[in-house]
């Protein structure tokens, strides 16, 4: 019958055990080493959850594919290859030692199986050091570790080809329809079949220790070489249990602690987050900082963190820039496409948090926005309007006179103190009259909820304002939260302590689907143009929703035309996170950069549904050119421009 | 160094202003700030105390809610806040407050005591003058530099049409303009702090005055809001022919021109 | 009230300052309706031969102080001369300007003669023999009338441009007095190490008849040209808003508003600019209001006298052109406030 024998031609090849024993004992120590730098940061309970990591795993592969369709391909070969041939090894133990089966066909599908796969992760190592080292288009570094990942790997699966050669060359018994079975092996058997037995032997003796030596060695690089993302990458994953798009860390803040000063400030969860950048470099790809000349890298600040040895040093300043770190709009493209699920958002954060919380350092222009905060509830510093002159001659109910609603409509304070924005909300409050929904707005009871302050930093004035508005919110009865701010979607939803009271916090634009849905507005779909959707980034890529704005634009007698960066692979028009008031001197500016892509569609309207994109692509688009007959307008506006008179 | 910043705090001014029924100005729902000024001068404190060490106690004297102006001065790096209030300075004006400050300072002893050089609500510009004068030192008004050496402030001060580098001794009252500096971020680190350092509220008696002491010399009888103006015209017309009617109405009918 | 209506006398550069012929015609209205005597005070240094301009804008008697430690002002001299003169003399009211001069002295003066005073009036009334004076709140939002009922003498500074100076006439010889000068070194604290003037060929913002200004429709440092080609011809200061400063398109020193400078010319010409609370704060009492502006909707344009929709680049020089035009045809431009000699 058609076998291998274990050890077959080797002596003394018991030492594999005793080797293995070492082996993982360097490995574990190896591991532990590396652990000191997930350990030293603040302890937060890691949860393990098994359907998540396969859940976890598929998305990986989905996005390695997604952006680089041919690093995908090769990444499975490697990946599978040696996962194969893994299983390969223990199956042949478990033959060995326990119950014989590997033999006759079985045997042969088992040597097609990790011949084949063998020699795709054989490509696939190749391609990728091509791709590194002589076509430079990789990045991250390349030093010894990187070096070491691709070679000990690469030198295993040759050294193990050169074995199973040889063998073939000198045994024959084995060889039953061989040339079938070995195809990988075929040309290596053919050149040494002319050689002397003592040199095959020889030959095979050699390369079976140094390929033992090496398959071990590539064991011990997951402790030490870039190969360790085998290990970190699902270990990152795991403890992700749990975690949402946009989801940002809660910190109680007392006397002591106040956001990421040095690394020990992270959580171990954050390091190990940190540990598990491979820079893959998919963050770089959608990146609106990156993408606009800005100094901010998400795959670099992670690269620079990894490599920080002193955990008490500060790291604004030396480690990462300030021109980095404000530049961030928190869009989550990097978190998003991330393969190993690192997430570089709330690590930026984080460092915003010390910055502006203890050091009270951020950029000059942002202070008045936080200083308008505190004084008066928004952040718009030149506007002198109360938070209902808008509702001037619309008649729109108050919540602390109506008492009696079902609906709360959430303005927001770009929806209630900004001329262009203000049109947003009038619009709102028109289709909701048309169709007789029993709704309410709080007027000057409302203060921002500080969703912007948040992710500038401003923990405090985050918690301090979200108090305030929580407990006015619980004031009045009422079953249904409508926003048009994504921001403050984002927010009240998933930030905001609010709907265990079973009140529903819904986006402006699900709402008036559900309405249209239900017959309720007067629209005829007159519209007749082509419209280019831009997915705001809190809507969509962080809280899904891409379905309900389009139906809204169809309904209303729209042609869609999707633009190439659209859905959860949008663009960031770059007012998130901030940047909206930054000064924006180094680059081009990230809402020209959005704009020029949705111009591309040759759209005669451009629709949204956030009131900073609407701002800051109005800007792009008079920078670009004021002589643009292209519109703007919120979902809402299209739908009330098609309401008939009742 | 010792030095003291004298602080008011001040109507938000974006605040609309509107008279009650009793002709008094209306304070509902008005946001209170400290006086924008004021903190050009307490930030210049704060960067002379980095530097040279010393101690910035914030002064100020008025209605109770002024508490939380100094507790954000507190809280962006002053050491020590001192309130003074009390009933008998509802309608007091700036020499009675000029007067009870320079008791308080005069009390405790300062190098260099720093104030805006106005407040944005009655623009009167004339407290920490008298102050100087009371308590016998030199002052610089309006200072957009200012630097302090060997017991000297040397300090640019903006003139009409110009401006003057002047040099006094200390002790001396500087008074900050826009542009001496940019005023810090009370920071959350800062918030907390303040709230263990001292702030104390004295009345006219602890600061050893009677209420006669601080009558007012100068009184408001009454308030009045500003005539809104008509609306005016828009001159309509191509654009050769509206600048011309622009300038004849100009100079016909405003009889400017 | 008989002891006389005082107004200090502001000079630069041997010319006397406009501000101080507005003084004077307030304080001659003051006198005749009480029947006192107007006298002004003037320090410099070789100024004596100014005295009789101050004659012919309405003052009977005029204390002068020449002297050389009085070439610069400084408030350790000039408040002691001005205390002891007030002092000895015993006016019944004392008015400055409200200018970078006048603010320091009077403050010191005041406090030295332990008086009140009133800071930045844009109005005088006498009712029942009670002077009474309107000072602006808030930036303007609102005013309040103040009184000083007791204390003498009644001090007060006064807006630029606000008052009307009275045309000169020529008078019979003023009366002048010279004041005896006790100066000891040691009164002098402050020591000036230099001063920079501004070589302006443009009136000073706060004293400008006419001011042009430009905001955010300016889009650049470049097309402020276009403004001072038309301030030129008008003779006028050139201004800006918040905007126009923060962009770095003009100096801090021209800012007009809240934050800035206030201003009441006879004529503003704001372009390009939509008119927000903290510019109208700044410039909200002038005479008469110009907006220049592409948006309808601008709030400037609720407070203008006169407005034009359109693009401030076709307009202003076309504006510039049209001035030129009438000034060649009438050789002359008749501004209300006559040109200071």
């Amino acid at each position: 019958m058609l076998s291998r024998e274990l050890f077959w031609g080797i002596e003394y090849g018991w030492m594999t055990y005793v080797i293995s024993f070492i082996t993982t004992a360097i490995l574990v120590y190896l591991l532990y080493l590396k652990s000191t730098f997930w350990r030293q940061g603040i302890q937060e309970k890691v949860c393990f959850n098994w359907k998540s990591l396969q859940i976890f795993r598929s998305l990986s592969d989905q996005r390695l594919l997604d952006d680089n369709k041919t690093i995908g391909i090769l990444h499975m070969f490697v990946f599978y290859g040696f996962i194969t041939l893994f299983i390969g090894t223990i199956l042949s133990m478990l033959d060995s030692h326990f119950y014989h089966f590997l033999e006759g066909d079985v045997f042969v599908i088992y040597k097609i199986v990790l011949n084949f796969t063998g020699l795709l992760a054989l490509i696939g190592i190749t391609a990728l050091f091509l791709r590194r080292y002589v076509f430079k288009l990789a990045k991250g570094d390349n030093n010894l570790q990187t070096l070491l990942a691709l070679l000990l790997p690469w030198l295993a699966l040759v050294t193990g080809f050169l074995v199973e050669g040889s063998r073939l060359a000198v045994a024959p018994s084995e060889s039953y329809g061989w040339e079938f079975w070995a195809f990988p092996v075929y040309p290596i058997v053919a050149a040494l079949k002319s050689q002397t037995y003592s040199t095959l032997i020889t030959i095979h003796t050699l390369s079976w220790w140094i390929h033992m030596l090496l398959s071990f060695l590539t064991i011990l690089a997951l402790g030490w070489t870039k190969l360790s993302h085998v290990v970190l990458a699902p270990l990152n994953m795991f403890q992700q249990v749990g975690q949402t798009p946009g989801q940002l860390r809660e910190i109680p803040l007392s006397d002591e602690y106040f956001g990421t000063e040095s690394l020990s400030d992270f959580t171990n969860k954050q390091l190990i987050s940190i540990d598990a950048c491979v820079s893959a470099n998919r963050c770089e790809i959608n990146c609106p900082a990156y993408n606009s000349g800005k100094s901010l890298s998400p795959r670099l600040i992670m690269e620079k963190l990894q490599k920080v040895k002193n955990y008490k040093a500060s790291l604004v300043g030396d480690t990462v820039s300030e021109d980095e770190l404000w530049a961030c709009t928190t869009c989550g493209a990097c978190q998003q496409k991330c393969p190993t699920l690192t997430n570089p958002v709330d690590k930026i954060i984080d460092l915003r948090r010390f910055q502006v919380l203890a050091l009270g350092n951020m950029p000059q222009t942002w202070q008045s926005a936080l200083m308008s905060l505190q004084r008066r509830g928004h952040p718009w510093n030149s506007v002198n309007r109360s938070r209902l002159d808008w509702t001037k001659g619309l008649n729109v109910p108050i919540a602390s006179q109506k008492k009696d609603f079902d609906v709360l409509f959430w303005v927001g304070c770009t929806g209630a103190l900004m001329d262009r924005n203000i049109q947003v909300s009038q619009a709102i409050v028109k289709l909701l009259q048309d169709a007789n929904v029993n709704f309410a707005i709080l007027g000057l009871e409302e203060n921002c909820t500080c969703h912007m302050a948040r992710r500038m930093g401003d923990e405090y004035l985050y918690q301090e304002m979200a108090e305030k508005n929580q407990s006015t919110l619980k004031q009045y009865t009422y079953k249904t939260i409508i926003t048009a701010c994504p921001h403050c979607y984002h927010t009240l939803k998933n930030e905001y302590d609010i709907t265990n009271n079973g009140i529903q916090v819904l986006s402006h634009t699900v709402f008036l689907r559900e309405l249209l849905d239900k017959g309720l507005l007067n629209i005829k779909p007159g519209l007749g143009k082509n419209v280019t959707y831009h997915d705001p980034c809190y809507y969509g890529r962080i809280n899904g929703i891409y379905e309900q704005p389009r139906e809204i634009c169809k309904l209303a007698g729209a042609k869609l035309i999707e633009n190439e960066k659209s859905r959860d692979n949008s663009f960031c028009c770059g007012g998130g996170g901030g940047v909206i008031w930054s000064d924006d001197p180094v680059g081009s500016r990230i809402f020209e950069t959005r704009a020029k892509q949705l111009l591309d569609n040759n759209a005669d309207l451009i629709a949204t549904a956030c009131p900073f994109c609407i701002t800051m692509l109005e800007s792009a688009l008079n920078n670009l050119d004021p002589n643009s007959t292209v519109k703007i307008q919120d979902v809402a506006e299209l739908l009330v421009g098609q309401l008939q008179e009742r | 160094m010792k030095i003291a910043v004298l602080l008011k705090q001040t109507f938000d001014t974006e605040a609309t202003i509107s008279l009650d029924s009793e002709g008094q100005i209306n304070r509902q729902g008005v946001n209170l700030i400290i006086n924008p000024y004021d903190e050009f001068a307490l930030e210049e404190a704060l960067c002379l105390k980095e530097n040279y060490g010393g101690e910035v106690t914030v002064i100020s004297a008025g209605a109770p809610e002024a508490q939380t102006a100094l507790s954000q001065a507190l809280a962006m790096g002053a050491d020590k806040a001192v309130l003074v209030t009390d009933d008998a300075l509802a309608k007091s004006d700036e020499q009675a407050y000029a007067l009870l400050l320079s008791k308080h300072l005069s009390d405790l002893g300062f190098d260099l005591i720093l104030a805006g050089w106005r407040a944005i609500d009655d623009g009167s510009a004339q407290v920490a003058l008298r102050v100087a004068e009371r308590l016998g030192i030199p002052h610089i008004n309006v200072v957009t530099k200012l630097e302090i050496n060997d017991g000297k402030a040397v300090a640019t001060r903006e003139t009409e049409g110009g401006s003057e580098i002047v040099e006094v001794s200390l002790p001396a009252v500087i008074t900050a303009q826009k542009g001496l500096n940019e005023p810090r971020y009370p920071s959350a680190r800062g918030i907390m702090q303040a709230k263990k350092k001292p702030l104390q509220k004295l009345s006219l008696a602890d600061i050893g005055l009677s209420a006669d002491q601080v009558t007012p010399k100068v009184e408001i009888i009454s308030y009045f809001m500003p005539p809104t103006r008509s609306v005016g015209k828009i001159i309509p017309g191509e654009m050769p022919e509206a600048a011309r009617e622009l300038c004849r109405l100009l100079r016909e009918e405003a009889k400017i021109l | 009230m008989t002891a006389g209506i005082w107004i200090f006398a502001e000079e630069r550069n041997g010319k006397i300052k406009k501000i101080t012929y507005e003084l004077l015609s307030v304080a001659r209205n003051i006198a005749n309706q009480t029947g006192q005597e107007v006298s002004a005070v003037l320090f410099g240094k070789g100024v004596s031969a100014l005295a009789n301009t101050l004659g012919q804008y309405g003052a009977d008697k005029v204390h002068v102080a020449d002297d050389d430690r009085l070439a610069q002002y400084t408030s350790d001299y000039y408040g002691k001369i001005l205390a002891n003169l007030i002092i000895e003399n015993q006016p019944s009211v004392v008015l400055l300007g409200y200018s970078s001069l006048g603010r320091d002295l009077a403050a010191k003066v005041a406090q030295k003669v332990d008086t009140g005073l009133m800071s930045d009036c844009t109005g005088v009334e006498i009712i029942n023999e009670q002077l009474i004076f309107d000072r602006p709140l808030y930036g303007g939002k609102v005013f309040a009338k103040t009184i000083c009922p007791e204390a003498r003498p009644v001090m007060a500074t006064i807006r630029s441009n606000i008052f009307t100076a009275s045309q000169p006439q020529a008078r019979y010889q003023v009366e002048v007095v010279n004041v005896d000068i006790h100066l000891e070194e040691s009164d002098l604290r402050q020591l000036i190490k230099s001063v920079v003037t501004q070589i302006a060929s443009r009136p000073e913002l706060t004293e400008a008849n006419v001011i042009v200004s430009g905001g955010r429709g300016m889009n650049g440092p470049e097309n402020f040209k276009m403004l001072e080609d038309l301030a030129d011809v008008l003779g006028a200061a050139v201004g800006g808003s918040r905007v126009a400063v923060d962009s770095g398109w003009i100096h801090q020193s021209f800012q007009v508003g809240q934050t800035g400078k206030t201003v009441s010319p006879t004529l503003y010409i704001a372009c390009g600019i939509s008119g927000s609370t903290m510019h109208l704060a700044g410039m909200g009492s002038s005479k008469c209001i110009v907006a220049i502006n592409s948006d309808p909707e601008a709030n400037i344009f609720k407070i203008a006298d006169y407005g034009i929709i359109g693009d401030l680049f076709e307009v202003i020089p076309l504006l510039t052109e049209e001035c030129k035009k009438m000034q060649k045809a009438s050789d002359s431009y008749q501004t209300i406030i006559p040109v200071a000699q």
